[in-house]
């Protein structure tokens, strides 16, 4: 009864981010029960039906080949969130840990990681990520290790100044003074004091990760027929943009709407945890 | 409290510069408003976008001679008719030939020169036809000269087996007649010098953009265009909106979708033609498409007149024969073994023994191979994604797996070579020399340089050396539909639809053609009425 009143009074104080949260929740939901949610099989071509604007029957219309468009973009939630999320946390956890090694142990290995992450922000991001699917090849898994290839630099380099930050503290001093292990001194020091404003990066990042992914499924690089996903769905309504609008209204829609929920998530989210925040 | 007031000035200041920045991007660019068709410097100047390019202009190589005869640059000895006859082009009409059809006599015509002025004789025709089958690669495949001897305008061809259509052989882009006496070194990106009303001036190979200007010194009359720019992208809208934005004077086969929206403005004309092409699907049988189980399947999955009617929006026929419904080959009488029988399909899987072992919703070899055929397609042309997906789609219903592999049209004509695909959708203009004598060798007959499918049919190559030295139409005429109805008994290929061809250009662009051969784009009478 505790608990449930110190939620309330949380909620009550932090309604912006209540709202964005159960919206986030609504878009897991939807993911989650897509099966229950959608109003067809969302591979099942009927020629029959091609292009058919939106009707009773099919809410958001047809694709090109007949299938239930808003059974798709349901089920693009799956693909979409499933791939922004697993990108966001290998990110966060590749980068973070290569930016706290550089950080704490310094020397060649801070100069080897850095440097390398020097060169990899010499590239403008999304088109080193398109070289970098071009040749691992057209699927959805290999566009988020493009993604990640080209997206660690950043929580490596944050890991890294939050570490340095804290490096030559007095507890940690002391830490080291009492004979305390390295990998105890990582995973109770560093690790703990890192981690918030990390979490709170990868927070924010995950609508932007959902457009990368979104973006080189458009290209051709992320995910391939039949696979639902938005990016994807987006680049097949192009060619039938003047005939069959719909086709590309309805999945830049869905796109448009969970990237913002969970920009704004992010955004409370900082506002909240971030100790550095104002 | 002042130095508060003069930091809100500042940000005042900041803020209208960068919004007086953002909004500077947004107005139109010098010359935007303006249509492509040039006028600049009094010329004439016309743009033809196409998703359809070569990877050099070298005649020689691959199929690329098209392009050089599609942009006017080079001409043939002999031009096919839009019913596809043949008569003289760069030779006169009264070509003759022996009793057995073993030697050829041409006369070169007169007037003709190439662009750089040097003489059109039977030397230099004699030249550049050597160097298609002493450098070219599918020279042999039409036909084998035992000599060819020039004396001045005549030109005499000696073959080694009788070649009854020769003079259609040497309406093939690959024959297009370039100036050999020239530094050929740089021909991929300079073009060839030919005897065509315009003349490359150049020709990038990576955006695979090819401008051409007025051959001043034509041979044939004067021509009206000063200059015309060909622009390549394999993407359909970027083509279509592209015309509809005044970027393009003309456009090459806009795709069904958006044709209906050209249809209906007045401000663009539109050429049709049924073409000789067939929009296939290959079938390598070295991969699990050996078993010819799975190639019936496939085959009788596909529910083509379902793709042309509603897919393709009926600018598509439902393929049947190899061979075009626009020509007289067999189309209505011939029978397809594998016509659209889903049932049937899923019977023949379940009989083999194709059954879902591991749960995953597709069907495993009888050895317990997983099955995944990777179908292989570009996007130059319109209908290739619609029926390579909806192909795909229909297979999943019977549990046969496929994956789609775009690439560009270069990239895949190169996979056709070496036979890097399970299936593999190819749009070939059977007929481009008014006979599809040499296309079928080209792709069916084993050793055809485009053969990489596995496919070695007896039955096949033996109609085939028939067909090559029968002279007798109605009886050549026979050995095709033979073959053709082999083909479909064997289940050797998917045959889609046959296309109908369009050139969509403004109103005011003349001289432009759509044409059976598809590689006659342009001539001298191209022009711009404005």
């Amino acid at each position: 009864m505790r608990d449930i009143q110190k939620i309330l009074t949380f909620c009550k104080n932090h309604k912006q981010f209540t709202v964005f949260c159960i919206l986030a929740l609504v878009v897991i939901g939807a993911a989650v029960f897509a099966p229950f949610i959608a109003t067809h099989n969302p591979y099942e071509a009927v020629i029959a039906n091609a292009e058919q604007p939106p009707d009773a029957k099919h809410w958001f219309g047809t694709d090109k080949l007949g299938r239930d468009l808003f059974s798709r973009v349901i089920y693009g939630t799956r693909t979409s969130l499933t791939s922004a999320l697993l990108l966001v946390v290998i990110t966060l956890f590749a980068g973070s840990a290569l930016g706290i090694f550089a950080g704490y142990f310094g020397g060649v290995i801070d100069s080897v990681i850095m440097r390398i992450s020097d060169m990899m922000i010499s590239f403008p991001g999304l088109v080193l990520a398109i070289a970098i699917a071009g040749i691992l090849g057209p699927s959805l898994l290999n566009a988020v290790i493009a993604i990640v290839a080209v997206s660690w630099t950043k929580y490596a380099r944050l890991a890294r100044s939050l570490v340095l930050r804290i490096k030559h503290k007095d507890y940690m001093s002391a830490a080291v003074l009492t004979g305390s292990k390295t990998g105890y001194i990582l995973r109770n020091y560093i690790c703990k004091m890192t981690m918030p404003v990390l979490i709170v990066t990868a927070a924010t990042d995950i609508g932007t990760m959902m457009l990368e992914i979104a973006a080189l499924s458009f290209l051709g690089f992320g995910a391939q027929p039949p696979i639902p996903e938005w990016g994807m769905m987006l680049s097949e309504g192009r060619a039938y943009l003047q005939t069959a609008p719909w086709m590309m209204f309805f999945p830049g829609l869905a796109v448009f709407i969970v990237v913002a929920v969970f920009n704004l998530l992010g955004d409370s989210l900082r506002d909240i945890l971030d100790p550095l925040c104002d | 409290m002042k130095k508060a007031g003069v930091k809100k000035i500042i940000a005042f200041f900041v803020s209208a510069a960068i919004c007086g920045s953002l909004l500077s991007g947004c107005g139109v660019a010098a010359g935007a408003g303006e249509t492509s068709t040039g006028t600049a410097e009094g010329k004439k100047t016309l743009v033809i976008g196409s998703g359809q390019s070569a990877g050099t202009l070298d005649p020689i190589k691959a199929y690329n001679g098209w392009y050089p005869v599609r942009y006017g640059i080079t001409q043939t000895l002999t031009k096919m008719n839009d019913d596809y006859s043949i008569t003289g082009w760069l030779t006169e009409n009264d070509y003759f030939s022996n009793e057995d059809n073993t030697v050829w006599t041409f006369t070169i015509k007169d007037n003709a020169t190439f662009s750089n002025g040097n003489k059109l004789d039977a030397e230099a025709v004699k030249k550049s036809l050597e160097n298609v089958f002493e450098n070219g690669e599918r020279g042999v495949e039409y036909f084998a000269p035992v000599s060819i001897e020039a004396d001045g305008r005549k030109l005499v061809i000696t073959t080694l087996k009788p070649e009854p259509i020769l003079p259609n052989k040497l309406a093939d882009p690959l024959f297009c007649i370039i100036d050999t006496s020239v530094d050929n070194s740089k021909i991929d990106d300079n073009g060839p010098i030919g005897t065509g009303p315009y003349v490359c001036e150049s020709f990038d190979t990576v955006t695979k953009k090819c401008v051409v200007v007025k051959n001043q010194i034509y041979w044939n009359g004067e021509v009206k265009t000063d200059r015309i720019e060909f622009i390549y992208s394999e993407d359909q809208s970027t083509i279509s909106m592209g015309l509809q934005s005044g970027d393009f004077d003309a456009v090459y086969n806009v795709s069904m979708n958006d044709i209906g929206a050209f249809e209906k403005n007045s401000d663009y004309k539109i050429k049709t033609n049924p073409s000789g092409r067939t929009t296939i699907g290959f079938m390598n049988q070295s991969g699990p498409l050996g078993d010819k189980v799975l190639r019936e399947a496939v085959l009788q999955m596909q529910d083509k007149d379902s793709y042309c009617k509603i897919l393709l929006k009926n600018q598509y026929v439902p393929g049947k024969t190899l061979i075009t419904s626009a020509s007289d080959y067999g189309y209505d009488t011939l029978t397809d073994p594998n016509a659209y029988n889903p049932e049937n399909a899923k019977k023949l899987l379940d009989e083999a023994g194709y059954t879902d072992t591991d749960g995953d919703g597709f069907r495993e070899t009888p050895a317990g191979e997983p099955v995944n055929l990777r179908f292989v397609y570009y996007t130059g042309r319109p209908e290739q994604q619609i029926v390579v997906e909806a192909a795909q789609a229909a297979m999943a219903k019977v549990g046969i797996k496929i994956t789609p592999e775009v690439h560009d049209t270069q990239t895949v004509m190169d996979m056709q070579k070496t036979g890097d695909y399970d299936l593999l959708c190819m749009s070939i203009n059977i007929m481009n020399c008014g006979d599809p004598e040499n296309q079928i060798n080209t792709y069916f007959k084993a050793g055809g340089t485009y053969n990489a499918t596995g496919y070695d049919s007896e039955e096949l190559n033996s109609l085939m050396d028939q067909v090559h030295v029968s002279a007798d139409p109605k009886q050549r005429k026979d050995l095709i539909k033979q073959a053709e109805q082999v083909l479909l008994n064997d289940g050797a290929a998917i045959y889609f639809c046959y296309p109908i061809m369009n050139f969509v250009m403004k109103k005011h662009v003349d001289g432009i053609n759509s044409t059976p051969a598809d590689f006659y784009w342009v001539d001298e009478n191209t022009t711009i009425n404005n």
